[in-house]
């Protein structure tokens, strides 16, 4: 459950004991692998130069202050997996939508028309810019502004199906 | 997976220097009716009105609580956040090597003129949806 208003205890059900719930059926008679999708904002409370793809989240951030709900949700979620793999060895495949603090966004469909959320970031500015009558002035120096680095939204639905595709075959999982 | 836990970071790599303000001149260009105000004084005392509660906030600060709106001051970030493009290899191989596959799909939108066209696609999209 995406929300970043919601509190870690409205998140906690739904994204925590929710994953801890979806281990539990990785993990029943035969063992499957597990793909989840993660957050950026993850990183909000950790060393940029230590949040890396080969980190253990347990060891980048081993403790949390409560602030946002949402990213302390997908923390737990994250070393729920992290235990889950070392304990009973479950193949855990993780995709992090790990924005920078130039904020990438991931963008809807390009092929089909008026498929996007309208409370995701983008398309929720997107409409209210449309709807401007006045416009600062451009806020940005030009060589220091954040960007707007989006991906589109297929590319990394085909990306997590491929790789999730790698993980179901992986010999590991077969013995 | 070797060691049975992997993690891609998503990203895109590619800087291609568009802002929001890109997007801002795209939709002038197609005809919305917006005016620029660079003075960010005048554009505020402008926007203003007197009944609503707003508070002005420095980029990077939270409103916690008590405040409807924020208001951001013009901002200035730090360069070194451009940089980011340092993690998320791995997901780019992927990307890269499902992109040699030539699926029509795979590309990862990297020029001004398809974010151009996104935002063109945006505003279609939204006003079929009636949000617009």
């Amino acid at each position: 459950m995406v929300n970043h208003v919601l509190p870690y205890s409205r998140l906690f059900e739904p994204n925590v004991a929710g994953t801890a719930e979806l281990i539990r059926i990785a993990l029943t008679s035969k063992i499957k692998p597990y793909a989840y999708v993660s957050t950026g904002s993850v990183g909000g409370q950790i060393e940029p130069s230590a949040f890396t793809e080969d980190a253990d989240i347990r060891v980048i951030s081993p403790t949390r202050r409560i602030d946002s709900g949402y990213p302390n949700s997908k923390w737990a979620g994250e070393v729920l997996l992290r235990e889950a793999n070392e304990l009973a060895a479950l193949p855990v495949g993780g995709v992090s939508l790990r924005h920078d603090p130039g904020r990438h966004h991931l963008r809807g469909s390009a092929q089909r028309g008026g498929q996007l959320h309208p409370n995701d970031a983008f398309p929720a500015g997107h409409r209210h810019r449309a709807r401007l009558v006045l416009s600062a002035g451009r806020r940005w120096q030009p060589a220091a502004r954040p960007l707007r680095r989006g991906y589109q939204s297929n590319s990394f639905a085909e990306a997590i199906a491929a790789l999730g595709a790698g993980w179901s075959t992986d010999s590991r999982l077969t013995t | 997976m070797v060691d049975g836990f992997e993690t891609y970071h998503v990203m895109n790599p590619h800087d291609d220097g568009i802002g929001l303000d890109e997007y801002v001149d795209w939709l002038i260009e197609a005809g919305h009716p917006i005016q620029r105000i660079d003075d960010f004084g005048e554009w505020l005392q402008r926007l203003r009105p007197a009944s609503v509660p707003y508070r002005i906030v420095s980029v990077g600060t939270r409103c916690s609580g008590g405040c409807r709106y924020t208001i951001h001051t013009p901002m200035v970030c730090n360069p070194k956040s451009r940089s980011a493009h340092r993690l998320g290899r791995r997901i780019g191989s992927v990307l890269q090597s499902e992109k040699r596959k030539s699926a029509p799909t795979r590309t990862i939108q990297t020029s001004r003129t398809s974010r151009r066209r996104s935002s063109s696609k945006y505003v279609a999209d939204l006003r079929l949806l009636g949000l617009l």
